[in-house]
């Protein structure tokens, strides 16, 4: 009975936020076709998440360190929007049976059938491992007992005393708090700290990244092109390790790859605008995260503002950041408040100076060092460096150059454009980071080189799917 | 050739991420119950068993008003291993705060916990503490020591 209980207890934590965000998703994307209602519902997934710790965070503040705030705050804002769509409604169904028929059935040729049911069976033993390998490791990786766990349970032990989580005792105190806050909240709602949590909610994002990724290039190309995009995430073993070991690079990854998708999407959609608020909510999300997420934020503001500014005036350009930025105020707020009143300086932007950085900066051994770790890592993406028998599967991208298309049906795609020059100001941005570290250069590599390029991964590979031709399309 | 090529790259695709997740995930994922840690104790199937324990210790220690401190001796096993012990504790004693001490530190903490990997090492160590007037407060098998400062000299 007990157990009954808290199962029901643990069903309703999550799904009040994942309800609160599709419901705030929906009433700003009102297209409704098949591959739309996926990548909607993966999306608010992770928006759940992210949003109901910006509430948590907010509550704490003001009320101190009690759930019952908090819940009160989530139960009236599901009750707003459930009104709100409720008034709303007619304007919903017209939409959505103007839509309805607008569904990309998959090719019924015996290709695109061998590819489907092959994601389903990767799909399958993909999560059975997960969850059995979860459960023989139940706290996960070093950085997640080391850092993010700990500080869950700082907030949910500690009562008033909860800001000691980001005492100087503990490693890197000014780590962005999403993921602490998101932990700390559920295990606050069942009046336990049990691991399965953490453990849910690394399966929740690592998987929703699969499924956005599918289902975003679905929408834009072809299902079979979607399975073959998800089956290359499935098989890439430092994504699937980094969910698996419950850090935070997986959130991270997954509102890189949310912003992306939805500044890609924004040119496909009716509701132009609403894509781009919530592009700058999850690009809020992403730098309330990790310290990486705000790097993020700076690269996609320019390359969006400059992009637009180029191809569509500075009027359209100016008009468009103005709603990014709305969607991105309310986290962005939240980030700074707890940037100045509660996190310590950061061991890299501590250990600047002057003279130290002009030092490192021209000290081009340096770059030699970082460019080649970057090639090797880039070339030999695998997370089990023990483990012989993995193949990397950049060696995909690789041979899939060739499948371009061509430079010109590219260049027709501005918000392709955004994408990749995102990444590769991302791609530029850590390189520098490892120019100017005070930390030890090897050290620092060898231990975060491969996470940084997880956190690009999905993106990078939602953008080949979309470039090169379909399986489907006459060559 | 180009529609051939393209039919490679997919089969490629397909046996490529089949392979990475049955031989790199699945297959593991099969052996994983028989494998064993040096930190068994400290990290998988034993949880409960150090939860409780830890449960236990904290009893001793008097909420909000003890600085406690935590202290190993360098044990013959590698430096990663020893601090990704050391974090599972801190882990698992949130939200008290345990300040690392070296043996060159002012033992100046109402409390330190000791862990210690190997037998050979309780001596040494729980002498000196003596020394400076730390007394046992809690003990067991498996290398776990709390120690308490006495107040009078």
């Amino acid at each position: 009975m007990i157990e009954t209980t808290s199962t029901i207890i643990l069903s309703l934590i999550l799904i009040i936020p994942f309800i609160i965000s599709f419901l705030t998703i929906n009433s700003v994307i009102l297209n409704n076709n098949t591959s739309l209602i996926f990548i909607k519902s993966f999306l608010s997934l992770g928006f759940g998440c992210g949003i109901s710790s910006i509430f948590f965070f907010i509550t704490i503040i003001t009320f101190g360190n009690s759930f019952i705030y908090s819940l009160l705050l989530e139960t009236v804002i599901l009750l707003f929007l459930i009104s709100y769509l409720y008034l709303n409604y007619y304007k919903q169904t017209i939409y959505y049976y103007r839509n309805k028929y607008d569904v990309k059935l998959l090719n019924a040729n015996h290709w695109a059938r061998w590819i489907r049911n092959i994601f389903w069976v990767a799909l399958f033993l993909s999560v059975a491992s997960f969850i059995i390998q979860s459960a023989y490791n139940p706290h996960g990786a070093w950085d997640a007992f080391a850092i993010w766990n700990t500080r869950a349970r700082y907030l949910f032990r500690a009562g008033e005393q909860w800001s000691g989580a980001f005492s100087t005792f503990y490693s890197h105190p000014d780590y962005p708090i999403m993921l602490p806050l998101f932990i700390a909240r559920c295990w606050r709602y069942l009046g336990s700290d049990t691991v399965i949590i953490p453990i849910i909610i690394g399966l929740i994002f690592t998987y929703s990244i699969v499924g956005i990724v599918v289902c975003s290039v679905t929408y834009c190309s072809t299902a079979s092109q979607g399975y073959l995009a998800g089956l290359v995430l499935l098989g890439t073993n430092p994504f699937i390790s980094s969910g698996l070991s419950q850090y935070a690079d997986i959130p991270l990854s997954f509102y890189f790859l949310t912003t992306i998708v939805l500044l890609t999407l924004k040119c496909k959609l009716s509701f132009k605008h609403g894509a781009i608020a919530l592009a700058g909510i999850a690009a809020g999300l992403a730098a309330w995260t990790k310290n990486e997420g705000i790097l993020f934020l700076v690269v996609i503001i320019s390359s969006f503002f400059f992009l637009t500014w180029t191809y569509d005036g500075w009027k359209q350009a100016t008009k468009d950041i103005l709603v990014f930025i709305v969607g991105l105020i309310p986290v962005l707020t939240c980030i700074i408040y707890f940037k100045i009143i509660y996190a310590s300086g950061n061991d890299i932007i501590v250990g600047q100076g002057f003279h130290s950085t002009l030092a490192r900066l021209t000290d081009f051994s340096r770059y030699a060092i970082i460019m080649k770790k970057f090639l090797n890592e880039i070339y030999f993406f695998h997370v089990l460096r023990d483990n012989k028998f993995d193949i990397p599967m950049t060696i995909i991208l690789f041979m899939g150059i060739f499948l371009l298309k061509r430079p010109q049906k590219l260049n027709a795609n501005l918000s392709l454009k955004y994408a990749i020059i995102s990444l590769c100001l991302m791609l530029i941005g850590y390189f520098f980071v490892y120019v100017i570290t005070p930390n030890d250069l090897t050290w620092h590599i060898n231990t975060s080189l491969q996470r940084l390029l997880v956190h690009l991964w999905p993106s990078l590979v939602f953008i080949f799917f979309l470039s090169v031709r379909n399986v489907e399309e006459p060559v | 050739m180009l529609v051939k090529l393209q039919k490679i790259w997919i089969v490629l695709i397909l046996v490529i991420s089949l392979y990475n997740i049955i031989v790199i995930r699945v297959i593991p994922s099969l052996n994983i119950f028989k494998k064993r840690s040096i930190y068994r104790i400290l990290h998988d199937n034993d949880i409960t068993k150090l939860g409780i324990k830890f449960d236990h210790i904290k009893q001793f220690i008097p909420k909000g008003e003890a600085s406690i401190g935590y202290i190993a001796e360098k044990p013959d096993k590698p430096v990663d291993e020893y601090t990704r012990t050391w974090y599972i504790i801190q882990y698992n004693f949130a939200p008290i705060s345990l300040n690392y001490l070296t043996i060159d530190n002012k033992f100046n903490n109402d409390f330190i916990l000791a862990y210690f990997y190997m037998s050979r090492h309780h001596e040494p160590m729980i002498n000196s503490l003596r020394q400076r007037n730390y007394n046992i407060i809690y003990g067991d098998q498996d290398g776990f020591f709390l120690f308490k400062r006495s107040k009078t000299q």
